[in-house]
């Protein structure tokens, strides 16, 4: 009896635990591109899982910061750490706006949503809006995207939170591509002219009619999530790889040598690799070899390149890394 | 701009590289990097070959 009274709570709204937020990084603690992105055209430059978008190219000066609450602030409840900065100026452009795309269409779709977020500006108000788009995919011939208005609110320069309930639309008859890239977008919108600083906290896509606690999931969970669409190759204050967990091979020949690494979780598809340098240590020959990065060979959980024609011979099968940096990225 | 990237030990195109970014970009058509290509491409984009050099400064 007792255990089905338990069952019963499970995903009543004053649950507070789990996964009832459909959003990553939701609470903006992970910025494994960097904590200050300039903006001009849209692209990943925001925090983990959100895009920004535009139509148009805006003004430098534009930029999405990490900023830290005061310790013990009460404007904003849970004791967030970090949240959001969206800084634009002289914008004009038809569509200025951040989302964060949730896999697969059908997640929702038929269903009532709640989405909640704190938000406040620099000065002034903010007229601003809060929807979903739903996107079938590409590949074979897939269904239009659905892009229904947005639920408007204006932003003033106190921490307020703002929700908006959406009746999901049904998918019933859809065709979704072949490619596994299907979403459903959650949506913050900015004016489309005019300059301000939108600071953003604890945005939430919850299942139901009424916004509810925020779900703050642990963070190691938190950056899992977030390394499915993308990881980094770390590196140390000095732009040196840290050779603890980077990519670690041998030379197959005297002057060319195989890295590999392992992703810390499977990503969402076969995924892209920036490097950031071009240096090998080859252990007890040079710490400071330099290469030609090529050869990419790639998998969802581990990726491996060559560095070729280096600057220093030695064995074959001499052991060597990489030294620098890179970006791993399987993003929707 | 893009180049094509040719594996050293068997000659053979595998990937395509976003030269502004330095990104190696696997042929996925799962990999949203690689759909921007295809539709660049598809643009009429210059893609340059394995063997051609990318012009100094030269982004797009």
């Amino acid at each position: 009896m007792t255990n089905a009274v338990n069952i019963a709570q499970i995903g009543s709204t004053g649950v507070t635990t789990g996964f009832k937020n459909k959003l990553i990084n939701g609470n903006f603690d992970f910025w494994q591109r960097g904590t200050t992105n300039t903006i001009t055209t849209s692209g990943y430059t925001v925090a983990d899982r959100w895009q920004y978008i535009t139509d148009g190219t805006l003004s430098t000066g534009s930029v999405f910061t990490q900023q830290t609450f005061t310790l013990g602030q009460t404007a904003v409840p849970n004791n967030p750490t970090y949240y959001l900065n969206w800084q634009y100026t002289s914008v004009n452009t038809p569509s200025n706006y951040i989302r964060q795309r949730i896999e697969n269409v059908a997640t929702c779709s038929g269903q009532t949503i709640t989405l909640s977020v704190w938000v406040k500006c620099s000065s002034g108000t903010v007229a601003m809006g809060l929807g979903y788009q739903q996107e079938f995919g590409t590949g074979g011939s897939p269904s239009a995207g659905y892009y229904p208005t947005s639920v408007s609110f204006t932003a003033t320069t106190t921490w307020t939170q703002y929700t908006a309930t959406y009746n999901v639309a049904s998918i019933s008859g859809k065709t979704i591509g072949t490619n596994n890239d299907s979403a459903i977008n959650i949506v913050l919108s900015c004016p489309t002219s005019g300059s301000n600083t939108i600071s953003v906290s604890q945005f939430q896509c919850e299942i139901g009619n009424a916004a509810t606690n925020f779900d703050i999931r642990p963070l190691q969970v938190e950056l899992a999530l977030c390394q499915r669409y993308c990881c980094v190759i770390p590196v140390n204050a000095s732009g040196i790889g840290t050779g603890i967990i980077g990519p670690w091979g041998a030379n197959y020949n005297s002057t060319n040598g195989r890295v590999w690494y392992s992703m810390p979780v499977t990503m969402r598809t076969t995924p892209s690799v920036s490097l950031t340098g071009n240096q090998y240590s080859i252990i007890g020959v040079n710490d400071v070899a330099t290469g030609t990065n090529a050869n990419f060979h790639y998998s969802n959980q581990i990726i491996s390149f060559d560095g070729t024609s280096l600057s220093s011979s030695s064995a074959t099968g001499q052991p060597l890394n990489y030294r620098g940096g890179g970006l791993i990225t399987a993003e929707l | 701009m893009y180049k094509l990237l040719k594996n050293t030990l068997n000659g053979q195109i595998y990937s395509v590289l976003k030269t502004d970014t330095n990104t190696a970009i696997p042929f996925d058509p799962a990999n949203t990097d690689y759909q921007a290509f295809l539709k660049y491409q598809a643009e009429g984009g210059k893609v340059y070959g394995a063997d051609e050099e990318v012009p100094d400064g030269q982004t797009s």
